[in-house]
């Protein structure tokens, strides 16, 4: 499809302003469970996403059967008329864009991801699990946008690799990492040996206990409180007002050890070169030594607010591509050995908030929550929560460990380059019939 | 289709084409943030030999392509893959708009939303309001062939407000199988004025006080109770592991039918085919005919939520709840409709001899363990129990429990029953299908609250 052409087509057709972006989508996937391959998934896939504008009249849509676009945009096109101004819009990116290199590691697309499973499978048994379960996934996409004002083309490929292994109790670790590099994947069994390993350390768990604790966060585990955080620092969501973040601009509002980036040019499987009205993606501070430095942008988002456009525009609102955050000197092992009394934990899942504008909120930790003691592994603890509020946790931040990994799993962490993260006086709660 | 199909080397096969109409509005604070239409459609190929493969495409063209990938990624695994044998149906069902979707146009909707946006004082609230129409059509080796058109329509909304600092929020989803005859069942300007008048009570009452209490829950919580802790945990594919580093596992083993889990009033029930449920179907998506179904019955685990695989590998046939999302997605066991079955009585009789409780009428933040056995709900409109009376509302309330432990501290059943929308998440990747969960009010004793 030539969406040059189809764009031109577009703009004799009355309108200000046009945004199309076509993806070509191959996708695969392996999942397995109970050291088994479950099923072999291929997608075959192409989407048209269209932004049109006359005015202040906006009008978004995702075209998935491609032969009939141009008949769809046709009777979209005439819809546009009807609807009413959004006051919020002001237009989309007009200034000429210089684009990052577009970077493929096409290794990628010659693995065998079925070989892949079984490896990770057999690392995991080799540590002592009993069973593990997982998906491998592979995308490759191939990207154009083509605007009033520009064009561009991309194409990525990355393979995720989640395993889970569970012990005779069925107590578990996980290891749910991301890549855009091939060389990352040459050992996948070294891969199910750490989650085998961190069953294997779980033993027969006993339940947790509540109170007040310094807990260390694996990259895995913070990267699901740092997704989360990115999406309310989204200009839509402060906009609403149903954000921790609002009104906190230029404040100091973390610890000064907390440091977080938007940053899709970092080369990851978030990696992208534009967004989805052909803004040139870059590096955004969100927060530099605890003070809110900016929010996710899109050009009318960042109007409305008097700044810049971060590169984030998405169909609806401003979106996060990849969480990277600052390390610190100290290897993980270095800040287990901080912990007097506390806890070390592996994965989160099931956060949610009961109140998006102070923070509060609760999670579950799973995967490998373990007792720390002067600094050593004493126990494996089972059924705990975590009962915080945003603020208080990342304000809490006493360091990080110089180790990154990239993480990203299937409870909503995006693809994030995360250290292990240090927090004191973190609320531990549990059920309590 | 059916050539496509039978060229395909496989012990069993299945074509899913499913198109989906679209339409999405959302109000944000007074301004109309997003005008959505869309219109999309694909194939999916599922084939199983020595073990399963799935290919879905969008492109008409590469359908048999899609065929032939399947089959070669179902012989990767070399080994036996007991979906389990079905009777073969020809059919066709669709549900009928009362209003149809297609009369109610977009200056219709925005009119609607703005109506109710100007209507609230509220600072912060946005809406959405949804339609689709999804056609399918359904073929497999075994001889079946079921199409169906299903129109659904859903409301939503996310609200707070901010008093002297402190903030209280509420979101909740209303839908139906149907056209805009929702309108009609829901007034939902009412509902949004009730709920800022709720929310601006709360956000000045006292926290709730801690404690152990007799805790009478709504229809709303019961609803989410019984998704979170009785319909996931009774799926059968997460019983078998096969959702493990995903949306988890159950405490539930396939052993334990028949074993007691609450007091025996409560039944729980699943049920595709309740009129108008968000999550109605006549079939699922593997042609098998949809049926109620108990899943806890007078206090014991009675019934699993099987698809074909699942029913396989138990020894047993599928009881009708494979779902998909979308044309990309692979079936698997679903909720449709879930809620306890009412009893008699009255909410009055409920309370009247409850000395010292709390009143949870509806819930903001929840979450269960990935075994779905350790629970948390926070309630949003709550108040104190006293001698039989309700009293001042109280800030939210926060009920820590286990599954057991809260079916088996329940002692009364009220006779109502509502049911509320949701978008239940399983799979991967994401399966975001649409279901109903409910109930009549319940009273439990000696809760220990915070």
């Amino acid at each position: 499809m030539d969406i040059e052409n189809l764009k031109d087509k577009l703009l004799k057709m009355n309108l200000d302003e046009v945004s199309l972006v076509l993806e070509e989508r191959e996708k695969r996937q392996v999942r397995f469970s109970n050291n088994d391959i479950d099923i072999s998934k291929a997608w075959l896939e192409s989407s048209l996403n269209v932004f049109l504008s006359k005015g202040k009249k906006v009008f978004f849509t995702t075209i998935k059967q491609l032969d009939k676009a141009e008949e769809l945009l046709e009777k979209y096109v005439k819809m546009i008329e009807n609807l009413p101004e959004n006051k919020d819009f002001y237009g989309i990116n007009p200034e000429k864009q210089s684009y990052q290199k577009s970077k493929i590691d096409k290794e990628l697309l010659n693995l065998d991801l079925e070989w892949i499973a079984r490896e990770a499978i057999n690392g995991a048994v080799e540590k002592g699990a009993q069973r593990a379960a997982g998906v491998i996934y592979r995308d490759y996409v191939k990207r154009k946008i083509a605007t009033n004002y520009n064009y561009a083309e991309d194409e990525m490929a990355n393979v995720d690799v989640v395993i889970r292994a569970f012990n005779e109790y069925k107590n578990a670790g996980q290891e749910a990492i991301t890549t855009a590099n091939s060389g990352d994947l040459e050992d996948p069994r070294e891969i199910g040996q750490r989650a085998g390993t961190v069953a294997t350390l779980g033993d027969n768990p006993k339940d947790g206990k509540e109170g007040k604790f310094k807990v260390l966060f694996h990259p895995l585990a913070f990267g699901s409180l740092v997704s989360y955080s990115l999406n309310l620092a989204s200009a839509f969501m402060i906009d609403s007002g149903m954000s921790f973040f609002a009104d906190k601009l230029g404040e100091k509002v973390f610890s000064d050890k907390f440091t977080l980036y938007d940053d899709s040019t970092f080369f990851g499987s978030g990696h992208r070169i534009f967004d989805e009205e052909a803004t040139a993606t870059r590096k955004t501070v969100l927060v530099e030594k605890g003070v809110v430095k900016n929010y996710l942008h899109s050009y009318s988002t960042a109007r409305k607010f008097n700044t810049h456009t971060t590169g984030n525009a998405g169909i609806i609102m401003p979106i996060p591509w990849q969480a990277v955050m600052e390390r610190g000197n100290k290897s993980y092992e270095e800040l287990l050995s901080q912990i007097d009394k506390g806890l070390f934990i592996v994965n989160l899942w099931y956060t949610r908030f009961q109140d998006y504008r102070n923070g509060d909120f609760s999670t579950i930790p799973r995967d490998g929550i373990f007792y720390v003691e002067n600094g050593e592994i004493k126990e494996s603890w089972k059924s705990i929560r975590v009962s915080e509020n945003m603020v208080h946790l990342f304000s809490n931040i006493l360091d990080m460990s110089k180790e990154r990994i990239w993480v990203k799993w299937w409870d909503e962490v995006i693809p994030s380059y995360l250290p292990y993260v240090l927090v004191e006086d973190v609320n531990i709660t549990r059920s309590t019939l | 289709m059916r050539k496509i199909l039978e060229k395909i080397d496989a012990k069993y096969a299945e074509i899913r084409y499913m198109k989906i109409k679209s339409n999405q509005v959302v109000v944000k604070n007074g301004t109309v943030s997003a005008v959505e239409s869309s219109e999309e459609g694909g194939f999916a190929v599922r084939v199983i030999n020595g073990g399963v493969g799935f290919v879905s495409t969008n492109s008409v063209d590469k359908v048999a392509e899609a065929a032939q990938l399947a089959e070669k990624l179902s012989k990767k695994r070399d080994g036996k893959f007991p979906f389990s044998q079905e009777k073969s149906y020809e059919d066709f069902w669709e549900v009928k708009e009362k209003r149809k979707i297609e009369n109610f146009g977009t200056e219709e909707k925005i009119e609607f939303l703005m109506d109710i946006d100007k209507s609230l004082s509220a600072p912060m609230k946005i809406q959405f309001l949804h339609d689709k129409i999804i056609k399918k059509i359904y073929v497999n080796s075994e001889g079946s062939l079921i199409k169906a058109r299903i129109p659904r329509v859903e409301y939503y909304y996310m609200m707070g407000v901010i008093e002297n600092g402190n903030f209280e929020q509420g979101y909740r989803q209303y839908g139906i199988t149907g056209g805009y005859e929702i309108l009609d069942l829901w007034n939902f300007k009412d509902i949004l004025l009730q709920e800022e008048k709720t929310l601006r009570k709360v956000v000045k009452a006292k926290k709730s006080p801690e404690g152990t209490f007799d805790l009478v829950v709504g229809p709303e919580v019961a609803g989410i109770i019984a998704h979170e802790s009785c319909g996931h945990p009774s799926e059968a594919d997460r019983i078998m592991g096969r959702e493990a580093a995903q949306a988890g596992e159950s405490f539930i083993k396939q052993s334990m039918v028949g074993e007691k889990i609450g007091s025996e009033i409560v039944n729980v029930v699943d049920d595709p085919t309740v009129p108008g449920s968000f999550g109605y179907y006549k079939y699922d998506d593997e042609g098998i005919p949809a049926k109620r179904r108990y899943l806890y019955k007078e206090g014991k685990i009675n019934e699993f939520l099987h698809n074909r695989e699942s029913a396989g590998r138990m020894g047993t046939k599928s009881n009708g709840a494979a779902r998909s999302s979308s044309w990309n997605r692979e079936p698997i066991p679903r909720m449709s409709t879930t809620f306890f079955e009412p009893r008699d009585y009255s909410f009055e009789e409920l309370i009247e001899d409850v000395k010292r409780g709390i009143y949870m009428k509806s819930f903001t933040e929840w979450n269960i363990d990935d075994i779905r056995y350790n629970q948390k709900y926070v309630g949003k409109e709550a108040y104190v129990i006293e001698n039989g009376e309700l009293k001042e509302p109280v800030k939210r309330p926060i009920l820590e429990i286990t599954t057991p432990g809260f079916y088996s501290r329940i002692d009364a059943i009220g006779k109502d029953l509502e049911f509320y929308a949701g978008t239940c998440g399983k799979g991967d990747p994401m399966q975001g299908v649409d279901v109903w969960m409910g109930g009549p009010h319940l009273r439990l004793r000696n809760i220990r609250m915070r």
